[in-house]
């Protein structure tokens, strides 16, 4: 026993030392690694301490540290309170349709940019896809504002001049959802493709050629080479996307709540600045999004369980 | 804010460092203010000075103010105060009121924390800001429906007025459609076209038949309020986009003409129409006042003030104020009237002159800049220090000098002025009841599910966009339901905590 024991020590050992010397080796390559590792030791693993406010009677003369303990009592205040339920159902039905419809958009978009044979055409519609990523929300909201605004919107105008009524699409409540996932699309689709494209262009060609011989239209060539070349990719990028599923977008719903659609576009984020934020109480603000980061990882742990068994595709 | 580019070497702060040996440098902020103070707070980054909005109660920034009041986080004020002339009178009653003082201010063991800011003067009606809120219609639409919009004291006639507006196919002065009515930022201020329904008084609470108080939102009379709102909305009179628009959105809607019934404040108002030079191109498009409107017991409407302020902005020195001396000094001497000339008119020859009244007056070259409109004028004078360093507590400016702000008697609006008049300011004596139940023991749950957040709102606003009325009316009732039900009824308990509150006192009033 014991000297089995001690030649795995020493395997260890020299294992150690191998990565140290590879590390030595390449130096240069793990100098590239070091800004990632502070941004994530600074910005990602440094501010965890925070999230203790969770349990905390926050004190400003205190502070987070030295404030004292309540326990789950936030988590309590808000699981028992009666948007608990609204906000909750909001937030996944909104992020729920967002996998749904803008999930694919993305995808979709690579799959029809591929087929594109014209390089300048293509690089054009690329670069115009990829644009409305870097517009703001409060832009893209003010822009949808005047577009659909029923006084004096080019889209009501239409809808006038064809005999139709004036619609109030930013706030009437059936047109909430459409207008989210719609606009959402517009906005993250082409840049969502980016990651898609470039999967793309690690499926071999020689398959479409094989396939073309014998006798596949494009139709199949997407769906029995394409697809199952990228599909790693396309699991991965499911998984973040329901790990996700909480954060339904905070700038683009906070800026496209109406009165009239306020019952379904609360979500957590929203309702978190106004009861938590915008009061001071960082800890019920703190206990929220504790609440959201743990659901969160169940969530992306099951999917991530059930995309390895059935696709073979994880992230760990 | 804005201030002069060089804070430190402009005309008024020189002459101020020459008088008393300090300066101040300012800094604004441009996001919530409740945001900003517990950021501030959280932080220990802390200014010397702060001044801040302290409306009462246990909401918003007064209860974040509160907060650090209460952790140790400002300096003691009330052995200080009374060293400083101009500073030791901003607790008499009159200025503030008995219930800020008793619910807001003197709750912490003996100490005072904030200095009440823009306070009334006891007996000066005219310290009182007349804020002209109305509602304001194009000109051109009575003249050409027939209407004498002065007529108008109903809900009912308002109602009336706006559908033959809506109907008659108006164009703002682009010659596109117009809307009938609008408010500005975030729905400010629709209320004013239900004046009507309102009852003459200064809280949210209504005395009952019976002699017992309730709260406004569980009243009947409520519930119609907000049904005219509903109605409003439903038939295409309030503007859809109003409870959600920017004030440069608005302003682009009463500036075009676009907008044909506008509620604010009157001054918002002409503002908007200056920007678009409306007035100069039609003149007949200049908004006119509408009613007032009547109060619902059908006496004049009026801008309703309390005796002494029941909320105000504030400034507060926090423990990491470096030289409360020196900040008490400043604050001292810009209220005093040579300091509050200095700092509204600036440098006597330079920018103004004393008239025969020897009252200051702005030099006729900028009068006269000011009256043409060109904004310049204000910048410029803004960079030698004027106008952004005055922080008033008790104001006398109008008692001095005639007029509260530099140009006001020569620049002002005559149709301000004349609206004015039509609502003026009136006082009521006694202790408002909002501030009498403050007491109750769990006062903080009520107030965090009743008072603070926008629960209320939300639950109106939804109604205004109900498909019927039935619906509007359900959901009006949902939210006496949730008031009512709420941490098991704790609400109508502190309803009974208020009536046998208001026996103590017989000077209560609602």
């Amino acid at each position: 026993m014991n000297n089995s024991a001690a030649v795995i020590s020493l395997e260890k050992k020299s294992k150690r030392k191998e990565i140290w010397k590879r590390i030595k080796e390449h130096k240069i390559l793990y100098l590239f690694l070091l800004p990632c590792i502070v941004s994530l030791l600074v910005f990602s693993y440094y501010p965890m301490y925070g999230a203790t406010l969770a349990f905390k009677d926050y004190k400003y003369n205190l502070g987070i540290m030295g404030s004292p303990w309540v326990g789950f009592k936030h988590f309590e205040d808000f699981i028992t309170s009666p948007e608990f339920w609204t906000v909750t159902r909001n937030t996944i039905v909104i992020s729920g349709l967002k996998i749904i419809f803008g999930f694919p958009a993305p995808i979709i978009l690579a799959l029809l940019l591929n087929e594109v044979k014209c390089t300048k055409f293509k690089r054009a519609v690329q670069t115009m896809s990829y644009l409305p990523n870097f517009v703001s929300w409060v832009v893209v909201v003010t822009l949808m504002t005047v577009v659909f605004t029923p006084y004096g919107g080019i889209v009501n105008d239409i809808r006038k001049s064809m005999g139709l009524e004036a619609i109030f699409f930013m706030g009437e409540k059936n047109y909430f959802y459409p207008m989210v996932v719609l606009s959402d699309i517009w906005k993250n689709a082409g840049w969502g493709s980016i990651v898609y494209l470039s999967a793309l262009s690690g499926v071999s060609q020689e398959l479409y050629e094989a396939a073309i011989i014998d006798g596949a239209g494009r139709l199949k060539c997407t769906w029995h080479i394409t697809l199952p070349g990228i599909k790693g990719t396309i699991g991965i990028m499911f998984i973040f996307a329901v790990g996700g599923i909480l954060n339904a977008g905070f700038d683009q719903i906070l800026l496209l709540q109406q009165p009239a659609n306020n019952e379904i576009s609360e979500i957590l984020d929203t309702f978190t600045l106004k009861t938590g934020l915008n009061y001071g109480r960082f800890e019920y603000a703190t206990a929220i999004g504790l609440f959201k980061s743990v659901f969160a990882l169940v969530l992306m742990s099951l999917t991530n369980f059930i995309s390895q068994k059935f696709m073979e595709v994880g992230i760990w | 804010m804005k201030t002069a580019s060089d804070q430190y070497n402009n005309e008024i702060a020189t002459a101020i460092r020459d008088k008393i040996g300090v300066t101040i440098e300012f800094e604004g902020i441009m996001m919530s203010e409740t945001e900003k103070l517990n950021l501030m707070f959280a932080s220990g980054d802390m200014p010397d000075i702060v001044n801040a909005p302290y409306w009462g109660g246990d909401t918003g920034e007064t209860a974040v103010i509160k907060k650090a009041e209460r952790e140790g986080r400002l300096l003691p004020l009330e052995e200080e105060l009374p060293k400083y002339e101009n500073l030791k009178s901003v607790y008499d009653i009159g200025r503030v009121s008995q219930a800020y003082l008793d619910q807001d201010i003197d709750i912490f063991e003996g100490h005072r924390y904030v200095i009440p800011m823009t306070l009334g003067v006891p007996g000066d009606p005219n310290s009182y800001t007349n804020w002209c809120y109305g509602v304001f219609v194009r000109g051109d639409v009575p003249e050409a429906l027939g209407i004498d919009p002065t007529t108008i004291k109903t809900s009912e006639d308002l109602y009336n007025f706006m559908v033959a507006a809506r109907d008659y196919g108006f164009k703002d002065i682009n010659g596109n459609d117009c809307l009938v009515a609008t408010t500005f930022h975030e729905g400010w201020d629709y209320s004013g076209y239900g004046m009507n329904f309102a009852e003459k008084k200064v809280t949210s609470y209504t005395q009952l038949d019976d002699g017992t108080y309730t709260y406004d939102a569980l009243t009947d009379a409520w519930v119609e309020r907000n049904l005219f709102y509903w109605r409003m909305v439903n038939e295409n009179l309030l503007d859809k986009e109003c409870f959600k628009c920017n004030d440069n959105q608005a302003n682009e809607k009463v500036g075009n003409g676009t907008a044909l019934f506008a509620s604010a404040q009157y001054s918002v108002v002409i503002n908007a129409t200056k920007m678009t030079g409306m007035y100069d191109a039609n003149p007949e498009m200049r908004y006119v006042p509408v009613g007032p409107l009547n109060y619902a017991d059908g006496s004049s409407l009026v801008q309703l003030e309390t005796s002494g302020a029941t909320g105000s902005g504030v400034i507060f020195f926090p423990t990491t104020c470096q030289n409360l001396d020196a900040a008490l000094t400043w604050l001292d001497y810009v209220n005093s009237e040579e300091g509050m000339r200095l700092c509204s008119y600036g440098i006597e020859g330079v920018t103004y002159h004393f008239n025969e009244n020897n009252q200051p007056r702005l030099n006729d070259d900028i009068l006269e800049r000011k009256i043409a409109g060109d904004t310049s004028v204000d910048d410029e004078l803004r960079e030698m220090g004027i106008g952004y360093m005055a922080q008033v507590t008790g104001d006398h400016r109008y008692t001095w000098w005639g007029e509260k702000a530099p140009g006001d008697e020569a620049n002002k609006d005559p149709d301000l002025a004349a609206y004015e008049k039509l609502r003026p300011v009136e006082i009521v004596e006694g202790y408002p009841l909002s501030a009498l139940v403050n007491g109750y023991e769990n006062y903080e749950t009520v107030s965090q599910f009743a008072f603070q957040g926008t629960t209320m709102n939300d639950y109106c606003q939804r109604a205004y966009f109900a498909d019927t009325e039935e619906e509007a009316r359900q959901i009006l009732k949902d939210y006496q339901d949730y008031l009512t039900t709420q941490e098991n009824g704790m609400f109508l308990d502190f309803l009974e905590y208020a009536n046998e509150v208001a026996k103590t006192r017989d000077d209560v009033i609602i």
